[in-house]
């Protein structure tokens, strides 16, 4: 942290994303809808399971997504040097939406199943991307990238759409239109322990370089006089934004504009630099995301799809930021 | 061990795909503690000389030397903790402090997963006082003027603490005062040991702070050596392909063209 008080901001911050994991486990709609008293885990059985089996996991996963979001989102826009990208670009949320989509209609709707397909094809657009912009004849590396990203999210888009045709009306299209719309109703600690590594390592990957970011967010050649290995560097960062980001993804589902909309928030409530604006982002998209959560799950009778209300969310802030002049100075 | 920081060696460079070589058989031996400006027209390849001085390029045949050492076989912080570059321009997509981004020339110093601590950011503010930027140090990059940023840029180089500095046509931005302000930067590095490889378009920097002239034209260097004997009409004449004139004026050199 380069000044004093954004450290103790950013503690504030984490005290508060504590706090907020601590009440929302009181927060549902058992045994009445909204706030449950904290006296019934001593007296009833069936609480106590239901706040440790699946309030708890849940919002662990909540938290997690909302971190892994804000994060990835920072390093994508900080290597870019572009304030419109977002961690599901480069054919990773494209690709996790067909994969889960595939095993919906071919292999049945298992969880876990479902869960491993989504990751796996996240990855699998992510690596495609990145082997489609190495044979790219057009333009400089970012700018292939960014244009391989498009392609192969293009092609995916269009294979989950040949899918959903495909699907039975009934059964599997529902599923997949949920699936799409993103949730954690289904989140449980058997779906979420597997990804808790690879998420964890990665977050702390990111947290770890975050000052290094700022200098791999120049020019290669600067970035290369200034004594880094710009592509090897890049690549390990974008790759540990990549895995967090498929692991959330693969069991939550599009979760939208927290990955967009946090980094700018972050940067604006903090400073540019990532020291800050790093655990800032991971601290904020957390609270975003368990915030949405709670809404998605106490409002009404039946669960909101949660990357419905991200997305009002995240759009309306973001409409908020644009006509506020956050975005005026970035090009 | 030859006499020579930098050394070029028969170096000749093409981009991947490019019909052209950019740099042609360079020879070129840079002494310790000289200013050495390069001069040629547009496309010469000096930033390219720049740039395989730093090891970002690398040559096909020929060798660049620092320290008697393959710039290539340096690892990549040990070459950043001597050598730096300003580059020259340089955009800024957020909006980050001139303290945050000349904080960034300590890369080299520190390692993969470290932080700047009280000692960096000390010589990040020594560097930007150097630089007389010291009034807009808490402002955001991206609302500087032009001469402004080349400064910060210069700053961000200077808290590399190199022993030899490279500028990527370091005067182009700047006016008349921020002009006399870098001349002066740059003596004052001098005299503490650094030495300097410039490139520039215009002869009178050269002849106003250049110990030694480089003249590229077409990849290749013409001429090379002491200012005196390189700042001549008829070398110039070459170099740019136009009828040019020099003429002193209370001891200065000044350069006359149309």
């Amino acid at each position: 942290m380069s000044s004093p008080s954004s450290t103790r901001t950013i503690l504030l911050l984490g005290g508060g994303l504590l706090l907020l994991l601590v009440c929302s486990l009181f927060l549902g709609r058992y045994p009445a809808p909204y706030v449950m008293s904290p006296e019934l885990l001593r007296t009833d059985e069936m609480a106590l399971r239901l706040v440790w089996g699946l309030r708890l996991p849940r919002l662990i996963a909540a938290a997690l997504v909302g971190m892994t979001l804000g994060a990835a989102g920072t390093v994508f826009q900080t290597i870019f040097a572009n304030p419109l990208v977002e961690p599901g670009f480069l054919g990773v949320s494209p690709g996790a939406a067909f994969g889960a989509a595939f095993c919906i209609v071919f292999l049945g709707n298992q969880a876990l199943l479902v869960q491993g397909f989504a990751a796996f094809f996240a990855v699998a657009g992510l690596l495609f991307s990145y082997a489609l912009a190495i044979r790219m004849r057009f333009g400089g590396w970012l700018l292939r990238l960014v244009l391989a990203g498009i392609a192969v999210s293009a092609l995916f888009s269009s294979a989950l759409g040949i899918l959903k045709y495909l699907a039975d009306p009934l059964s599997q299209l529902p599923e997949i239109t949920f699936w799409l719309l993103g949730g954690l109703w289904s989140i449980t600690w058997d779906r979420l322990l597997p990804i808790l590594p690879v998420v964890l390592l990665a977050l702390g990957v990111l947290l770890l370089m975050r000052w290094r970011l700022n200098a791999l967010g120049l020019d290669d050649t600067t970035a290369f006089s200034l004594g880094l290995a710009p592509a090897r560097e890049r690549a390990v960062l974008l790759f540990a934004a990549v895995a967090a980001t498929a692991a959330v993804v693969s069991i939550a589902g599009m979760i939208g504009w927290v990955g967009l909309i946090v980094p700018h928030l972050a940067r604006r409530c903090f400073e540019a630099d990532c020291r800050s604006s790093m655990p800032a982002a991971m601290l904020m998209g957390g609270m975003l995301t368990v915030l949405c959560d709670d809404i998605a799950r106490c409002a009404m009778a039946g669960e909101i799809p949660l990357g419905i209300l991200t997305s009002l969310v995240g759009a309306g802030g973001f409409m908020v930021l644009m006509t506020s002049g956050a975005l005026h100075r970035a090009k | 061990m030859d006499d020579g920081l930098l050394r070029f060696e028969r170096v000749s460079f093409a981009y991947p795909g490019g019909e052209r070589e950019v740099s042609r058989g360079i020879d070129l031996a840079v002494v310790p503690g000289t200013v050495t400006a390069i001069l040629g027209p547009n496309g010469a390849g000096k930033t390219t000389l720049l740039n395989l001085a730093l090891g970002w390029l690398q040559p096909q045949t020929g060798m660049v030397r620092f320290e008697g050492r393959s710039v290539t076989e340096w690892g990549r912080r040990e070459l950043g903790c001597r050598m730096a570059l300003v580059p020259q321009r340089e955009s800024a997509a957020f909006e980050h402090t001139v303290l945050e981004t000349v904080l960034l020339g300590r890369s080299p110093h520190l390692g993969l997963l470290e932080m700047p601590g009280d000692r960096d950011v000390e010589i990040a503010l020594e560097a930007i006082a150097r630089c007389g930027i010291v009034s807009f140090a808490s402002r955001p990059v991206d609302c500087l003027s032009g001469g402004e940023l080349q400064m910060v840029l210069l700053a961000r180089a200077l808290a590399q603490e190199p022993s030899l500095l490279l500028l990527d046509e370091p005067f182009s931005h700047l006016d008349l005062a921020n002009k006399s302000r870098l001349l002066r930067v740059i003596r004052s590095l001098v005299q503490k040991g650094v030495t300097i490889i410039l490139t520039t378009h215009e002869p009178e920097i050269a002849a106003a702070i250049a110990t030694h002239l480089v003249l590229m034209r077409e990849g290749q260097v013409r001429r090379v050596g002491p200012l005196d004997e390189v700042l001549t009409p008829p070398f110039l004449s070459e170099t740019y392909g136009i009828p040019v004139e020099v003429r002193e004026v209370d001891g200065r050199k000044v350069v006359l063209w149309c």
